[in-house]
């Protein structure tokens, strides 16, 4: 274990009474990579998240990160060390502005010592950053529903994460919507933060992945360049079945 | 620079309700020669820190407690017996009396923070049960049962200084209350009430600050028993039945849950209009009831919202006038 380790997860697996949502999967993510996490409904990608962000405990296996085993820590402490998370189920603080939505996660860092300026002005800079700074006093129940997505990812990166895990930000949206917030995703990339996308919209997820994670049934099938795991055998066939592998290749 | 102004303009509005209220409230005793209204006033300032008390953690919070009476009660019986039976000074049993809140606080908060939703409540409803079973039942011959526990001495003697001493109580602690729920840290709790998944997501101890929630309030509810023991001088099991835990949530209601003030308004107006109304026997009970069904039904957001409603109305017309 080098402290050049981003992000590793050694032999992690979580049961659920004797379902194998996760089973002993093992990867490496290097700081500053766009790692994209697909995979048939069920494979265990939303659950592998909640592993890697501490909502959920697994039943064996170890998560490091910074080269520090984080495996018992708790959703806040792995926030603190820089690993923030979007809902797939959104869930905004409904009866909370947009505003104070943010705000929440820039008291929180700036408690922390991650930001200097006053939590306001960041919350705005970073709503800025999503594109929704003309929405800034809207409650957040009356925001349609892309943009709450957008919403979630603010207060994600409003906790200044150096680790940013977005748990299907383009599903339910627009051909449009996808558009602009591919672009969003992709500003925050290159303004260093290292991310991982589960994604079932997949020609979002395939343009802007370096790198491509493919579960099934809880086991990692696959992990190569996007345009690797879109040949691989295996995957065609957890998606379209055998008949469908038969077909597809001829 | 207009934005402070705007926002000194608000403040000074608050006060002057507040002052305009104190002013009020300072001279009821010169004007009436009835100590059974000072009775009611004083009760009314009691339930008011009772009330504004559960708000912190249920209406600010979002865990529903059913037994708030708990920390009541068992701060007025820990004041009682420690005066009465170990002749203990009463600033000092008024001291354990609140410690013991501050205990039962995290006694009860500390299971409570794994639970959510009708757990906590059962939970919470289950600890003022056995709370009141010992009292009534098992530990009579502690509690005195409905005998209560006589003779506990008094701050300051008579109706008016207690209704002063009562006052000023009531005043500090709602301020203090309401400056906590104005704070960061009130935005902190609000937003565990909204969603606590996504509160730890944004990196909130959601343990930490639910457990400051439940001694808060165990606290203030403490200071409120502990006040209500030395006034009234005996203890019985009435500081923790159901029904007293059960208006610390009509209360709230009628007056506005989550606005700490919302609570406040309520405790003071139903405190009244129940002793008030007491030519109606148990009709009150009913006409009572009957309040709390409409108020749920057409004016859920209690009292308080009526203000809101002004407000926004107010906002409406300034915006149009921008554009």
């Amino acid at each position: 274990m080098t402290e050049n380790d981003f992000l590793k997860v050694i032999d992690l697996s979580k049961h659920f009474k004797g379902l194998k949502a996760v089973d002993e999967v093992n990867f490496n993510v290097d700081e500053g990579e766009f790692l994209g996490i697909i995979g048939p409904n069920g494979a265990g990608k939303t659950t592998l998240f909640n592993l890697i962000t501490g909502f959920l405990k697994p039943t064996s296996g170890r998560i490091y990160f910074r080269g520090r085993d984080i495996t018992g820590t708790k959703p806040h402490e792995r926030v603190k060390l820089g690993i923030a998370r979007t809902f797939q189920v959104t869930k905004p603080f409904r009866k909370f502005t947009v505003v104070e939505n943010v705000i929440i996660s820039a008291l929180i860092a700036k408690k922390q010592g991650k930001i200097q300026e006053h939590e306001r002005d960041f919350a705005m800079e970073v709503l800025e950053k999503v594109d929704l700074a003309h929405r800034t006093d809207v409650l957040a129940e009356n925001l349609p529903h892309g943009e709450v997505k957008k919403l979630e990812i603010a207060r994600a990166l409003a906790t200044k994460p150096e680790l940013l895990l977005l748990d299907e930000p383009f599903s339910g949206l627009t051909g449009e919507e996808v558009e602009t917030l591919q672009d969003v995703i992709k500003s925050i990339h290159k303004n260093g933060i290292t991310v991982i996308l589960i994604e079932h919209v997949l020609k979002a997820c395939m343009a802007l992945s370096e790198r491509i994670i493919v579960l099934n049934y809880g086991k990692i099938i696959a992990d190569g360049t996007p345009q690797q795991v879109c040949m691989d055998r295996q995957v065609i066939e957890a998606y379209l079945g055998k008949r469908g592998l038969e077909f597809a290749t001829g | 620079m207009e934005k402070t102004k705007v926002s000194a303009g608000i403040l000074e509005k608050k006060y002057a309700a507040l002052i305009a209220f104190g002013i009020i409230a300072a001279i009821i005793p010169l004007i009436t020669p009835s100590i059974y209204i000072i009775h009611v006033l004083i009760l009314a300032h009691i339930f008011v820190i009772y009330a504004a008390s559960w708000d912190i953690l249920t209406g600010y919070t979002g865990q529903l407690n059913l037994g708030h009476a708990m920390f009541f009660g068992l701060s007025a019986y820990v004041v009682a017996i420690t005066n009465t039976m170990l002749n203990l000074p009463l600033l000092f049993s008024t001291i354990a009396g609140v410690f013991s809140a501050f205990l039962l606080s995290l006694l009860v908060g500390v299971p409570c923070l794994r639970l959510r939703g009708p757990y906590l409540a059962i939970t919470t409803f289950s600890f003022s049960w056995i709370l009141f079973l010992l009292a009534s039942s098992a530990m009579i011959w502690l509690s005195g049962g409905e005998e209560g526990v006589r003779g506990v001495k008094t701050f300051v003697v008579g109706s008016v200084p207690n209704y002063y001493l009562s006052l000023v109580l009531m005043i500090l602690s709602v301020y203090l209350l309401y400056r906590i729920a104005s704070s960061e840290t009130g935005l902190i709790l609000k937003a565990i009430k909204e969603d606590e998944d996504a509160a730890m997501a944004c990196g909130i101890d959601t343990t930490r600050y639910k457990l400051l929630a439940f001694i808060l309030s165990g606290i203030f509810a403490g200071i409120a028993g502990a006040f209500y023991a030395q006034y009234m001088r005996i203890v019985t099991v009435d500081v923790v039945t159901l029904e007293l835990s059960a208006s610390a949530i009509t209360f709230s209601l009628i007056g506005g849950i989550g606005t700490i003030v919302g609570p406040a308004i309520g405790a003071y107006m139903l405190t009244i209009l129940f002793e008030g109304f007491s030519w109606l026997a148990d009709y009150r009970i009913l006409i009572y009831n009957l309040i709390i069904v409409a108020f749920v039904l057409f004016l859920p957001g209690g009292l308080i919202s009526l203000k809101e409603k002004v407000n926004k109305k107010r906002k409406m017309v300034i915006g149009n006038d921008r554009k």
